[in-house]
């Protein structure tokens, strides 16, 4: 069923310690994180996959959930490794009509591919780990220097926050559309794919105006309760770094980016 | 003509995230006859719509069995062909809205089952009749523009141009104003008897379904508590308030009556209620 298995972007409440770190720590290391692994070459950023898989072992986050983020994003995956395999020049290893496979590409296709995967495991650690509010608190904590440039921060990390909400709901409410569209003998599992395409239709159409309702009474119901753009506003759980917390991510920072000076090739 | 359906001891679990699930129909055994009129009623969460998509083979069940007729309805295609002969009302019209023009929203149906040409036509006109839609004058208009009750109906329309032997409707007076409430009862009625059609109706109100249905399915928690005739209701061995239910106010005067020793023709008919009180005022008066 459409949306079950796209857990990109959606909160798992678990007792997990990860859980527990300040969001803004926690976007610290997935920034520092998403640079390093486009500056590691290849074994390090093999060992950082280990290193990132056995933190998220150990933090106990389920990692079948964090596997299934990918899911969503295998077909990118894939056509980033087939274009870096085919197109990249180096020494020609195998070689079929205007196909050719050089070893750069094949170390190429691995690299690049590995790096989005990585990249989706990371955003998907965060918001798994994250209430949609803590993130967008963090989020505009994080980037509050800017409002001295007049970048309208609270607004921005409202939105950010309305949209991790709504991605729960619009999952649900999509499956539900699938089910109302089948019920009329729409066929979303069907081997042509073209009627597949086709019977997409009826769900997006519905959809859309929902989630423009929701949208529509959402914006009413916020203004009704007075809220005035953020500026101002207090918070109800103020963010708090723990000592504990702040040593823990400097190591994994230090971790991070040891890796980049292992003496591998 | 419709044939039996059946549910054997049918649970139903939503997977969460993680490993957990969340089971919103347990063990549940039921039998909808040719002709019968189920109301399955319970509170909000008792389960009930999960029960109803069950019944239409749009969800699997996770353990238990769906019969139709003889045959056991499991795998996709049986499934498949079994949707073709049952129709799903969501409560939400909204839900299953989505052409640019009524008469088209009312097509979908019929058309992917492989209606064409005046045949499709014919359809479209006898489903609209049907649930009182003026083609002629809402038929090229938005669905998204109509009124929530004209919704409502082109929904009912779009659903009833299946011709579906099983009706399946959830929640479908909700929102509805007295002479809406009115017009789809008689719609369900008149398809009952001009098709031999089951239906199931799904209600947490029992006031709405309270002449129409036949048998009334009480839910509570995911789980069938009982299976009661109105009479049976009347004589009130249930507690329908420990289920988060009440009887209908005509309900509540029809036990009284009965249990005052008044005898009632049809305790669902308030024109009977209304005659019976008046006779046993006069007879109160003369005494």
């Amino acid at each position: 069923m459409v949306g079950r298995d796209i857990t990109i972007g959606q909160y798992l409440a678990a007792p997990t310690l990860l859980h527990r770190v300040d969001p803004r720590l926690k976007l610290g290391m997935v920034v520092i994180a998403t640079v390093l692994v486009f500056l590691y070459p290849g074994w390090p950023l093999l060992v950082f996959a280990l290193t990132l898989v056995a933190l998220l072992a150990i933090c106990r986050l389920p990692l079948i959930h964090v596997l299934k983020a990918l899911r969503s994003v295998w077909v990118i995956v894939f056509v980033t490794f087939l274009l870096q395999l085919f197109l990249t020049p180096g020494v020609v290893i195998w070689h079929w009509g205007f196909l050719s496979i050089t070893d750069s590409g094949l170390s190429n296709g691995i690299i690049f591919s590995a790096r989005v995967v990585l990249l989706v495991v990371l955003l998907s650690a965060l918001t798994m780990t994250t209430p949609p509010l803590r993130l967008a608190d963090g989020l505009e904590s994080v980037l509050r220097p800017l409002s001295r440039l007049r970048v309208p921060i609270a607004r921005i990390t409202t939105i950010v926050s309305i949209t991790l909400m709504f991605i729960p709901n619009i999952l649900d409410q999509s499956s539900k559309l699938v089910r109302a569209q089948m019920a009329r003998g729409a066929d979303f599992e069907s081997a042509n794919v073209l009627r597949r395409v086709k019977d997409v239709i009826p769900v997006l159409v519905p959809l859309f105006v929902k989630v423009f309702h929701d949208a529509d009474d959402l914006a009413v119901a916020m203004d009704a309760r007075a809220y005035g753009g953020g500026k101002g506003r207090t918070r109800l759980y103020p963010l708090k770094i723990h000592p504990t917390e702040a040593l823990l991510s400097l190591a994994f920072v230090a971790v991070a980016i040891g890796i980049l000076f292992i003496p591998l090739t | 003509m419709a044939l039996r359906l059946r549910l054997e001891g049918v649970t139903y679990s939503y997977p969460l995230p993680g490993k957990d699930e969340a089971v919103a129909v347990t063990a549940v055994s039921l039998a909808v006859e040719p002709g019968d009129v189920l109301c399955l009623a319970g509170s909000n969460g008792s389960g009930k719509s999960t029960l109803a998509q069950v019944c239409t083979g749009l969800l699997a069940p996770s353990s238990g069995a769906l019969y139709y007729g003889d045959e056991r309805i499991e795998g996709r295609s049986a499934l498949r062909e079994f949707r073709r002969k049952v129709g799903l009302l969501f409560q939400n019209p909204e839900d299953q809205l989505f052409a640019d023009t009524v008469e088209k929203d009312i097509a979908f149906g019929p058309h992917n089952h492989g209606l064409r040409g005046d045949a499709l036509k014919a359809r479209i006109q006898e489903s609209a009749a049907m649930v009182g839609l003026p083609l002629d004058e809402l038929g090229s208009r938005s669905p998204f523009s109509l009124s929530e009750g004209q919704k409502r109906r082109a929904a009912l329309a779009g659903v009833l141009a299946l011709d579906p032997e099983v009706l399946v409707l959830d929640e479908p007076f909700i929102g509805l104003d007295f002479e809406g409430r009115q017009s789809l009862a008689s719609a369900l009625t008149s398809y009952r008897a001009e098709r031999g059609a089951s239906i199931i109706i799904v209600t947490h109100e029992l006031s709405h379904v309270w002449s129409l249905a036949t048998t009334f399915g009480l839910l509570s928690e995911g789980r069938l508590v009982r299976f009661e005739t109105r009479e049976e209701l009347l004589a009130g061995e249930t507690d329908l308030a420990a289920l988060g239910m009440q009887l209908p106010q005509w309900g509540s005067l029809a036990r009284e009556l009965l249990r005052a020793g008044v005898s009632l023709e049809d305790p669902a008919d308030p024109r009977a209620l209304a005659g019976a009180m008046a006779k046993r005022r006069e007879a109160t008066d003369g005494r």
